[in-house]
Formats: C-alpha cells, structure tokens, sequence
C-alpha cells in the first residue's frame, strides 16, 4: 500500500480581520458544496456540516482546522486551513483510497496529484492563487 | 506573497527527444501555436526537428525554450530533466489577458487557469510534482 502523504499549499493571501477571514472560510465551504464534497468525521465517517464560525475561530487563532472530505466517488481526502505569516493556506492531504492513475511509460498505476490539485483549485475558486506545491 | 512567474510539473516519464514529442503535439492538438523565437512569422510545424534544435541548444542558454500563443495568452514552455530522469514541464512568463478579479478585488493572473492548462497538457501522464516558482 503507498502510504505517501501529499501536502498541497494554496496560499489565499491573509486576511487581516475576523470577519474577511470567515467570509473566506464562507466561501471554501460554499465551494465545496458546488463540487459535491460531503464533510465526514475522520473517525466514524458520519457526515455533518461544517461551521464557519467555529473553524474562524481555531484559525485565526493560529491554529489549523482539519476538515475530511468526501467526494461522490467516495475518494476521501483531508483538507487543512491554517494561518501563518506569510498568509492563510489550504493544504489537502489524500486518504484512502488513493485515486492512482496508469501514464504512458509506467507499468503499474500511480498516485496522480493531478486529481488532487484539481480538488484543491476547486475548493480555492474565486481566490488569488500566490503560491501552490504539490509534492 | 511571492510573484508567480510559472508553474512546474514533474511526470512519471522518462526525459527523451520521444516524450518531448509527445508533449508538443499533445500542445498542438489543444491549439497551442508554437514559435522559436515571439518575432518570427511562422510558426513552428516540424516537431521533430524544434526537438532536435532543443536539445542541441546550450541548456544554460536564455533561448531554450518555446514560444506558445494559446487562445489569447501567451507563455513560455521549458523542458528539462530532473535529477532523477524524469520529464519535468515548465510554463511561465504569463501573459495579461488571463487576469481576473477575485475576491478581494485583486486583478491578478488567473494561475488556476495555467494550472488547468499545464494538467491537460500533461493528461497523459502521472503528476509526481507540480509546484509555482517565483524563479
């Protein structure tokens, strides 16, 4: 089993006030509903829904909020928003199962980042993209 | 924040004249019209032989790279081999027109839409890296 753990950093620019940041956390939510991700407990697999209110708060007090995420394939993936310096940034990890892929010149199918960061662009629409790494 | 200036994939293929190729016609059938050099008349039609001209050229040379006009933007297109062998595709010097405003108001290059670009050039292939540089 590959046990890789992929980080993908989208930095949002920073939001100086609480309230640019809950809209912004807002607007991830909303994103995700428009692509079909379901928000699940990483433990139990229940779906719930998220609030913003909570998730501001735990970010702008510089810590990360984890929020997992489901898709209608049912690939599920871990979503990170936390605050730093530099500015705020989602992160999205994969969980199992990997969705892999079979590329020209490869014998077996491998993990495809490209699903992923497809994720991520969707969960960040309608934000200014200055940095993004997916490795 | 960092300034953007292009996005890099690394695939899950080997660095050859072959696959370089592959990736310029795959260019070519989305429309991508490539020129060795943003003066010149005519585009470049024989791949096979702007493969040739591109890897015979100095790698430390400004000139190595290829022009794109692509709907109506424009950017530069690198090749290079990683370290470890791999195809490694860059994209950057953006042009204008693919700017948007975003939430915050910024009219800033739309780097999701290069994003976009640069995986279904590379739809073929597994995406082991894709990061942004600031060069």
């Amino acid at each position: 089993m590959n046990n890789k753990k992929i980080s993908i950093l989208t930095g949002l620019g920073r939001a100086d006030q609480v309230r640019a940041m809950y809209d912004n956390i807002v607007a991830i939510l909303q994103n995700a509903q428009t692509y079909n991700l379901t928000f699940i407990d990483e433990k139990t697999r229940q779906v719930y829904e998220p609030e913003p209110d909570r998730i501001t708060q735990i970010v702008y007090s510089g810590f990360a909020a984890d929020l997992c995420v489901k898709n209608m394939d049912n690939i599920i993936f871990k979503i990170d928003l936390i605050r730093t310096s530099a500015g705020d940034y989602v992160s999205l990890y994969p969980l199992e199962p990997y969705q892999k892929k079979k590329g020209i010149d490869c014998q077996e199918e491998g993990l495809d980042l490209a699903f992923y960061i497809e994720r991520i662009l969707e969960l960040c629409e309608g934000f200014v993209i200055w940095e993004f790494v997916a490795e | 924040m960092s300034i953007t200036y292009s996005v890099d994939v690394k695939l899950d293929v080997k660095y050859s004249p072959a696959n370089i190729l592959r990736v310029l016609k795959e260019g070519a059938a989305m429309d991508f019209v490539y020129y060795q050099y943003i003066s010149d008349e005519n585009p470049v039609v024989d791949f096979a032989k702007a493969v040739d001209i591109f890897l015979a050229t100095d790698p430390d040379s400004g000139d190595k790279f290829m022009n794109v006009i692509f709907q109506d933007t424009n950017f530069l297109l690198w090749f290079f081999e990683s370290c470890d062998g791999f195809l490694e595709i860059s994209i950057g010097a953006f042009g204008v027109p693919w700017r948007a405003d975003f939430r915050d108001k910024n009219r800033m290059i739309h780097l999701a839409r290069y994003i976009r670009l640069l995986l279904r050039l590379c739809k073929n292939s597994i995406v082991l890296e894709l990061k942004t540089d600031d060069m």
